[in-house]
Formats: C-alpha cells, structure tokens, sequence
C-alpha cells in the first residue's frame, strides 16, 4: 500500500547567524509524513526541533538561513515559493501552527473575534460580516470553548491560557489547513488543562483528519498524542519509529537514557538514571556523533565520524554506530 | 516537629481607585494546617493559582500572614523580628525556579556562596572561601567555574549554585520553589539525585513546592495537595499516589502524561471539565464542586470537614465523611 505523503523534508539544515558566532541549529534532518499521521517531533532545548517547526511554514528569525535541504508539501517545495504565495496559498490555508505561549500569539489591542474574522475574510474570502461571525462562533464551538458568544469579544488578556490555547486552535484551524504544526502547545499549562487540550487536539485530528507535527520536550505528552515519534538532538535524528516501538524498545542510547531519567508519577523508582554533562556547543564543528562526550558506549569511530542512519525494524531507524551491520 | 503551619491565611487585598479603597481580597492561601518533620521531604503540590508558593513564601517571611501561625522548633516565628528573624532565616534556606534571578549578576559565583557564610558564620575570608570552595565542589561544579559570573553559567550549573548557597550555612530547612521547572529532564534528574545526596548527607528537611507530580513522587516523604487556597488531601507519598481519595487529587494524578506505552489504555483518564474559578469569589463549600465529577447537593452548601481516613491520610472531602 502507497500512502499520500504530505510532507517531505530532505536533509534540512539551519544555521542561525548571531553576535557569538553560527550556531548550526539543524544538521541534516530528513522527515517523512503522510496523511493523517501525526509525528511527534521530541527533544531537549537545543535539539532544534522549533526551529525545523518554523521552517515549515517559512517563518524562522531574519538571522536563520536555510543552507541545504528542500522542504516539500504535497510536491511543492515551499522554500522556492515567493512570499506573497506563501503567505496566499501554504500559510493558514495549508499549513498552520500553533505555539507555545498564545498570550504572545495574539495581538493584546484586538478582541478573538477581530482576530478570527480577519482570517476568515482573508483565507476563506467571507466578507459578509454576519456569515464570517457566525463561522467563527462555530469555530469556537468547534474548539469546545464555554460561551463562544462571550470569548468572541473578549480582548487576549480577559482570557486563561487554556483557553487562549483553545482560541489559537480555532484561528489556526479556521482556514481549513490540511497540516497542523502544534510547537509545545502545552507546556504552559496546567496538567489537568493540558490532558484538555491534549484530547481535544486527537479529537480534531480525527475529525478533520489532520496531519499533524507535535513539537515537545515531553516524552509522556508524545505518548499520548502521536503515532510517531523522532528524538532529535543538536540538531541531528537520532530514532525514528512508531510510538511503541521507542517507548518498549528504544534503541539509542540517548532515548534510551532519556526515557530513564524521567520520574514517574505513575510508579516508584528508586533512584533516577541521569545523563552526565551537557549539550554540546552548536557553535563548534561536531566531527562525530553529537552525543559521543556524554554517551557510555563511545569509541573511536563515535568521536570521528557522524554515525549513518540505520534501519533497525519495521520502519524504525536509528543513527548509531553500535548498529552497524557486521 | 520540625515547622508547623497553624490555620495560615494570606489574603492580598484588592484596591481601587486613588484612596485605594479595598473592594475584594484574593484568598490566595486560606486556611492550612500541616507540619514538616525532622529530616523529612514535605511536598505542596498544586496548579497554578492553588497557593502553594504563597505558603512557601509565607514560611520564608516574604510575605506576613493575614492570620494563622508560624512555628519553627517549637517556637512561634510568625512575627519574629530583629535577632529573632535573623537566626530564623539562618536555619531556613530556599531555592527558586529561575536561578538566574535569584543570583546577583554582578558577583562572582565563589562570592555568592561565601557571602553568607561570612555574613553568619564566626570564621575569617579565607576560611569562608575555602568553606565556599568545597560546597561548590560538592553541588559538582568544577574550578574554573567559581571565579565566572551566574550569566555565564548554564541553567543547570547555575542552579547547582543557588543549592551551594542554600546549604551554606547548615540550615535546618529548605524550601524548593520549583527548583527544577526550568530544566531540561536530563538535568532535572541530575539536580534531583544532588538533592537527595545533599539530603542524606546534611540531615536536614525538604520543603519542595511543585506542580510536577512525577518529581514529586519521586522525592517526597509526605505529600500534601493543595487546590485554590485549600489543602484537599495529605498522606505519605506511596499512599497518596496508589490510593488518592480526593477527587482532584484522582484526576491530578490521572492527567499525568508518561512515556509508558501501555499505561494510556489501561487506566482511564479522568477530566474534569472547566478552569479553576477565581480566588477572589471562590464558589461556597466545597472549592472544587463546579468541576467534581461526585458533587453532591451538600459540597455546594457546606465546606467539607478534613476527615483522617488512616493514620497520616486526611482529605477534605463529603465523599468520606460517615452518613
């Protein structure tokens, strides 16, 4: 069975240019979706994984430059597009995303309702106020806010962050996108809210089968919203594979190490496994492997040579030299 | 007992107009007993808006109570003032989340860290350096670091010092305000096994204010959870989280996320539906009836009385109370 993909990214790689030097953010990263998947982009501050979020919809910092790799969308590779058909035909209508701190998002001096109107009349053409009000009250109803009469002219600030989330989903989300990017929608919020937000992202997947890319640092969250899951650091893959397969049987020593050293609210442990010393600094050159100074496996070849990526099962891949084939 | 908390009550007036004239008071803490033991791991833990830090606060004499008393060993704090204060903040220390704000910028990190034992300890500058010198080595960080200052230092070497600075002077308590909130988990897990090194090592009691239920599992003794101002539940920390009896505490600890494949199909989530309501006009009787899932006509009358359900497990709610 050949299924659609939506998304393909070949060999990405970023660089942010800054006072202190080049930072090389992203280093040859290669993702595949299809449709109606939803992967799950995890990974440590550093990791990169925003920033390939940001490039997905071509909106990274003036400082970033894109210095290889193609990002495809349904054949069309978005980074050749010209600004104007980016921002007429890919951003809203077919790629949306949503961030970390909406009350950021959100422009403090318009209420939700100007907001969500605006991008009605302009993605969708609605110019007929009464038609594109009554889309938006049905976007909030969509979204499961309380009282969308109410939210509708109310100003960013009358409103909680679960609820602002719930807003941003609705704006992103109104123009009928078909890939939904959703970087650390949760993280500021709540648990309890969270686990709110969480189901209603699943459920809207499934509704408007979306495809959808979760950016987090939270392992526990990925194992709840995504098929997929890509664990990423400096920059570089280090395991792909369907969800269960990186939580039972995880195959790199860094998933591996990560998965141990977060407690647990749902059983004892002991004592917590942690990994020695920090990120390696994006600034310098990494000949090797990126993890190789704090990783217990490492030998020569680690420190010298970037390992190749290796298939390791039904579609599980990972980049490791303790795989290579003997 | 180490520090009881006696009925304490912070209410922050709400003012307006020019004369300030006061309108409302949010309740952020109303009403909490409980008390941390010697060498013992006491946890708060709550979402955002449930006072937890509030508590934390009130214990470190940033804020004064609006009632309710304060007691270390044995003697009341609550209004300490001159030499009372000062030998009290001695024996009481804290780390905060944000490492970066709660170390002076313009002093060295050995600075810092010497600057209280100097301040209170009956020793000469080389003796406090060196003293300063051999915390920081124990908290893990190397040399070179102690002569840098906090902005060059990453968040978990930045940390690590705040945790120097806080064990200094031997204190006898200290409060965690969500140390390590700010960390990635690699991190966190290297911060939390200091912590509990430090903790075995120096004998002294833990009182950590977190909204992480996994790192509280992991680290605490008892554990109380705390809802819109209120403590709905207190218990040793392995009853609390294989038995929660509160309703909140159940869909607190069932929102967890965890990395577990399996653990999302067997157990069912419980939502409660809704935001927590404001501390200004919280809702009559029980604080969580809006969103409990079990309310019943008397949890929208009466506040639930705290029932002891075993030995050490007490919860605020009607659900246990006997008909």
């Amino acid at each position: 069975m050949v299924r659609d993909i939506i998304l393909s990214i070949n060999d990405l790689h970023i660089d942010y240019y800054t006072p202190d030097g080049v930072i090389r953010a992203v280093r040859g990263v290669s993702i595949e979706l299809c449709k109606g998947e939803s992967l799950c982009i995890v990974g440590e501050s550093g990791s990169g994984k925003s920033t390939i979020g940001l490039a997905t919809i071509r909106a990274l910092p003036q400082n970033a430059v894109i210095t290889r790799g193609a990002i495809l969308y349904n054949d069309i590779d978005i980074l050749k597009l010209s600004e104007e058909e980016m921002s007429k035909r890919v951003r809203g209508k077919e790629i949306s995303i949503v961030f970390q701190d909406p009350a950021a998002m959100f422009n403090p001096l318009f209420t939700v309702g100007e907001i969500l109107l605006d991008v009605i009349a302009t993605h969708l053409g609605i110019r007929d106020r009464r038609k594109a009000y009554e889309y938006g009250i049905n976007m909030l109803k969509l979204v499961e806010l309380p009282d969308p009469e109410r939210v509708v002219n109310s100003y960013p600030h009358e409103l909680s962050g679960g609820m602002l989330q719930r807003v941003a989903i609705a704006v992103a989300l109104s123009a009928n996108p078909k890939l939904l990017i959703a970087d650390e929608p949760t993280t500021m919020l709540d648990v309890t809210i969270q686990a709110q937000i969480l189901d209603l992202l699943k459920r809207l997947r499934n509704e408007l089968s979306l495809s959808m890319i979760f950016i987090t640092h939270n392992l526990g969250v990925a194992a709840e919203v995504c098929n997929r899951i890509m664990v990423l650091y400096a920059g570089t893959l280090f395991e792909e594979g369907y969800t269960e397969d990186i939580l039972t049987n995880p195959i790199h020593p860094y998933t591996r190490r990560l998965l141990e050293c977060i407690p647990r609210a749902g059983r004892r442990v002991s004592r917590l496994k942690f990994i020695p010393g920090t990120l390696p600094d994006l600034r310098t050159p990494i000949p090797g492997c990126p993890f190789a100074p704090r990783c217990e496996y490492t030998t020569d070849i680690c420190r010298k040579t970037p390992p190749p990526i290796y298939e390791v099962g039904y579609k599980h891949k990972v980049s490791c030299h303790l795989y290579q084939k003997r | 007992m180490l520090l009881n908390i006696l009925n304490l009550k912070m209410y922050f007036p709400i003012k307006k107009g020019i004369f300030g004239r006061v309108v409302g008071y949010v309740k952020a803490v109303d009403d909490i007993t409980f008390s941390v033991n010697l060498n013992e791991v006491y946890s708060l833990v709550g979402e955002s808006g449930s006072g937890k830090s509030t508590v934390a606060r009130c214990i470190l004499k940033l804020y004064e109570p609006t009632s309710g008393r304060i007691l270390f060993e044995g003697r009341d704090v609550t209004y300490a003032r001159g030499r009372e204060l000062l030998e009290y903040r001695m024996k009481i220390q804290a780390v905060f989340q944000n490492p970066y704000l709660s170390l002076n910028p313009r002093m060295r990190i050995i600075d810092i860290v010497a600057e209280p034992i100097l301040e209170h300890m009956d020793v000469d500058k080389a003796d406090a350096y060196r003293i300063a010198l051999e915390l920081l080595e124990k908290v893990g960080l190397s040399d070179e670091l102690t002569r840098r200052y906090p902005s060059s230092l990453s968040g978990g070497q930045a940390q690590r010092v705040a945790i120097a600075r806080a064990i200094a002077l031997k204190p006898k308590l200290v409060v965690l305000d969500e140390p390590t909130s700010a960390l990635d988990v690699s991190l966190q897990a290297q911060i939390l096994n200091l912590l509990e090194d430090l903790y075995n090592e120096y004998r002294m009691s833990y009182l950590l204010i977190s909204h992480d239920l996994s790192v509280v599992r992991y680290i605490s003794d008892r554990v109380g959870v705390m809802y819109l101002g209120k403590l709905v539940e207190e218990s040793y920390t392995e009853n609390l989280f294989e038995n929660p009896l509160h309703p909140y505490t159940q869909a607190l600890i069932s929102a967890v996320p965890e990395p577990d494949a399996t653990r999302s199909k067997l157990s069912k989530r419980i939502v409660l539906p809704g935001e927590p309501p404001s501390a200004i006009s919280p809702p009559s009787g029980c604080r969580l009836n809006p969103r409990c899932p079990h309310a019943m006509d008397i949890c929208r009358r009466e506040e639930p009385p705290i029932i002891e359900i075993e030995k050490g497990h007490t919860v605020s709610c009607w659900l246990y109370t006997k008909a």
